[in-house]
């Protein structure tokens, strides 16, 4: 039998590298991002339209503060679980498997809506995908990890592969989230408000499979996620008292303040784990907050890492914070621009709720051809 | 590197408390668990929270950072210990203890993590569910690296699609339907259960045929294991499913027969299995657990050093 597990011994180098969740000491494979998809709902708000109906906000410059200029929203006929299958199918469209070979599949929404006033609980919403999507022999579970919820799935599902206990799989993602910001129309008052950050979101689907990397290539060469759950509370969505969805009450600056603060070990430890430093990376994806929040944040990883990577990647103007979709969605549009070239390195950046953060950092390869062929 | 069970653990309500919390319920499980394996809570480098029906119906962040913060482990920056801890839900009903502890035991047997829990609570949102029946409860089991002649040897799923409709349960907004299609003192959201009469011996069905076909690919038979540590949840499920594989004697007896729990009743199960001594004498033990879909989750843990074929 061929040994084509390329990355045994580096794998094994790597056991003593320091600890965290980062890679797999002693695991024979590498996984690699086979598929990327997205589904976006049809309809487009625009940050004018949407503080139109803030009273209380006449005074803040929201896109100005944040950069988001439009976000999709859900008609009646889409909630996250047809974004997630959408998403889901789009995704196996521009793959090379069909819905039977998907050995696991992990759904990672915060919002799970059945319409707009049903939350599915039971059975899951990654039961009811698979098997819209024809992957019935899947394995499969729901996760819920706030903004993060993705990457900890991609965490997830690159332990399974490199074990060997599965080859491919998808993680996917629907966010039908923008009740939250219906919700916060009405109470909105002024740039402290705990309900502001409510306002920045949009909807969106995504969906990602990973494959066992089989080429060579390095694939995906670090996931390090880590909690700080001291600040839990800053940022909590519950169900809304006065009406369908929810409300989310954030404490966004001190949020960012953390966040940047908290993530720069966990990032440390993932470059370190994937031979690169942060002044190599070809493109940061960070996940998509506010663009001056980013900015900040960037600068600040700057200042205690050293360098400064090539390309920080903005979708913030056309689709807003779509939640635990943001870093996926944001890749797919680059795939389809072709603006990523193999053998760049991506990282993708997690601030999440919980407090959550810590990198996914991969080696882009030929998933570009996929997208360079209609799907 | 295999997975090894360190602890098990539950917990109940004090009989005084006005509304359990599911946070401090599986966070008090995750505390008496460290404490019978005399770990810190800091040596936590995973946390998974399985729980379904939990405090508030909060949706955002996970449950599991709350649970974390309040067992004390590495919740504040920087960490005091490792790199830190990662906690996050997995939501698979009552299969979820079992889908997690794969999760964790597959982070172990990589060499990401050398200890990691799996907790699990339920409790009543909020007065006006419907069709929810529950007693409060915390369970945790703690993971860790062992040395190889023992830990879990293999895991499995099934779905059976076909059974779907037969368990749902929403949170619903029904402050705008009429009083009589609301459930009382709701009007707001509310938690609405559904369970067919024939959902748990179909989940009884489902196990059995799933068991026998995970055991006879693995080259083994019912007699092969020594203990079956079924889930507690649905009631009735875990004494039937002793019955059908004709091991009754081999399913441990419930604490309390009556006690209603959810997502926690794998953890019960294996808690009452430790207490009675039954799982100390168990070389192989099959865990099952069965819930809505209908899924089914099996994991076989074996003290032996060798794995059973297909493991």
């Amino acid at each position: 039998m061929q040994d084509d597990r390329p990355n045994a011994a580096s794998a094994a180098q790597r056991a003593g590298a320091g600890r965290g969740l980062g890679v797999s000491a002693g695991a024979p494979w590498t996984s690699r991002i086979e598929s990327v998809g997205v589904c976006l709902p049809r309809q487009r708000l625009s940050t004018r339209e949407l503080m139109a109906s803030c009273p209380g906000a006449a005074d803040v410059d929201l896109e100005g503060l944040t950069g988001i200029r439009w976000r999709r929203v859900c008609s009646d006929d889409e909630d996250s679980h047809s974004l997630a299958r959408d998403a889901a199918l789009d995704c196996l469209a521009h793959s090379h498997h069909r819905g039977p070979d998907i050995e696991m599949l992990i759904t990672c929404s915060i919002t799970k809506y059945r319409g707009r006033r049903d939350v599915n609980y039971e059975p899951g919403v990654s039961f009811v995908v698979k098997n819209e999507i024809g992957a019935a022999g899947a394995l499969h579970f729901d996760l819920s990890n706030a903004c993060a919820g993705m990457l900890t799935g991609v965490l997830i599902l690159d332990d399974f592969i490199r074990r060997g206990a599965v080859r491919r799989g998808m993680v996917v993602s629907g966010e039908s989230i923008t009740s939250l910001s219906r919700n916060a129309t009405g109470s909105v008052q002024g740039i402290a408000s705990p309900e502001l950050a409510s306002l920045t979101l949009g909807d969106a689907g995504a969906a990602v499979i990973l494959e066992r990397n089989a080429d060579g290539t390095p694939g995906i060469t670090a996931c390090d996620l880590v909690t700080f759950a001291e600040y839990s509370d800053l940022c909590v969505a519950r169900p809304c008292p006065h009406g369908p969805g929810a409300v989310m009450h954030t404490d966004a600056k001190a949020l960012h303040q953390v966040a940047i603060l908290c993530c720069v070990p966990s990032l440390r430890r993932a470059l370190e784990r994937s031979g690169t430093s942060w002044g190599e990376i070809d493109w940061v994806i960070p996940h998509q907050s506010s663009e001056r929040a980013i900015r900040e944040g960037t600068r600040y990883v700057s200042s205690q890492l050293g360098g400064v990577p090539k390309h920080i990647v903005y979708n913030l103007e056309a689709y807003g914070n779509t939640s635990s979709t943001t870093h996926f969605v944001a890749l797919y549009g680059h795939l389809r621009e072709r603006r990523i070239q193999p053998g760049q390195q991506v990282a993708m950046l997690c601030f999440a709720s919980g407090l959550v953060v810590g990198a996914v950092v991969f080696t882009m390869d030929h998933l570009v051809e996929a997208y360079a062929r209609p799907a | 590197m295999r997975a090894r069970l360190e602890a098990v653990a539950v917990a109940r309500p004090d009989p005084g408390e006005a509304r359990a919390s599911s946070v401090a319920l599986a966070a008090e499980a995750g505390l008496a668990c460290l404490a019978r394996a005399g770990r810190e809570p800091a040596e936590v480098e995973v946390l998974v929270n399985c729980g379904v029906y939990r405090d508030e119906n909060i949706g955002e962040p996970a449950m599991a950072p709350f649970i974390q913060r309040r067992m004390g482990a590495n919740a504040a920056f920087p960490p005091s210990r490792s790199a830190g801890t990662l906690s996050f839900d997995l939501c698979h009903s009552t299969c979820g203890f079992l889908s997690a502890l794969r999760v964790v035991a597959g982070f172990i047997e990589s060499g990401r993590i050398r200890c990691g829990m799996v907790v699990a609570s339920d409790v009543d949102p909020a007065a006006g569910s419907r069709g929810l029946a529950l007693d409060p409860l915390g369970a945790a089991v703690l993971l860790a690296a062992g040395d190889g002649r023992e830990g879990f040897a293999a895991f499995h799923a099934e779905t059976f699609p076909r059974y779907a409709a037969l368990y749902e349960s929403r949170l619903s907004w029904v402050g705008d339907l009429p009083a009589p299609a609301r459930p009382p003192n709701r009007d707001d959201h509310a938690v609405l259960v559904r369970q067919d009469e024939k959902y748990v011996t179909a989940c009884v069905d489902c196990a059995e045929s799933t068991v026998r076909r995970f055991l006879a690919a693995r080259g083994m038979e019912i007699e092969d294991l020594h203990l079956i540590v079924a889930s507690r949840s649905p009631a009735g499920f875990s004494d039937e499913l002793g019955r059908r594989l004709e091991a009754a004697e081999r399913v441990p007896p419930p604490s309390d027969p009556s006690e209603r729990v959810h997502a926690a009743g794998t953890g019960l199960a294996l808690a009452a299995a430790m207490e009675g001594g039954m799982y100390a004498r168990a070389s192989r033990t099959l865990l099952v657990a069965a819930g809505p879909g209908v899924s089914v989750a099996l994991a076989l843990y074996t003290k032996d050093a060798d794995r059973p074929r297909g493991g």
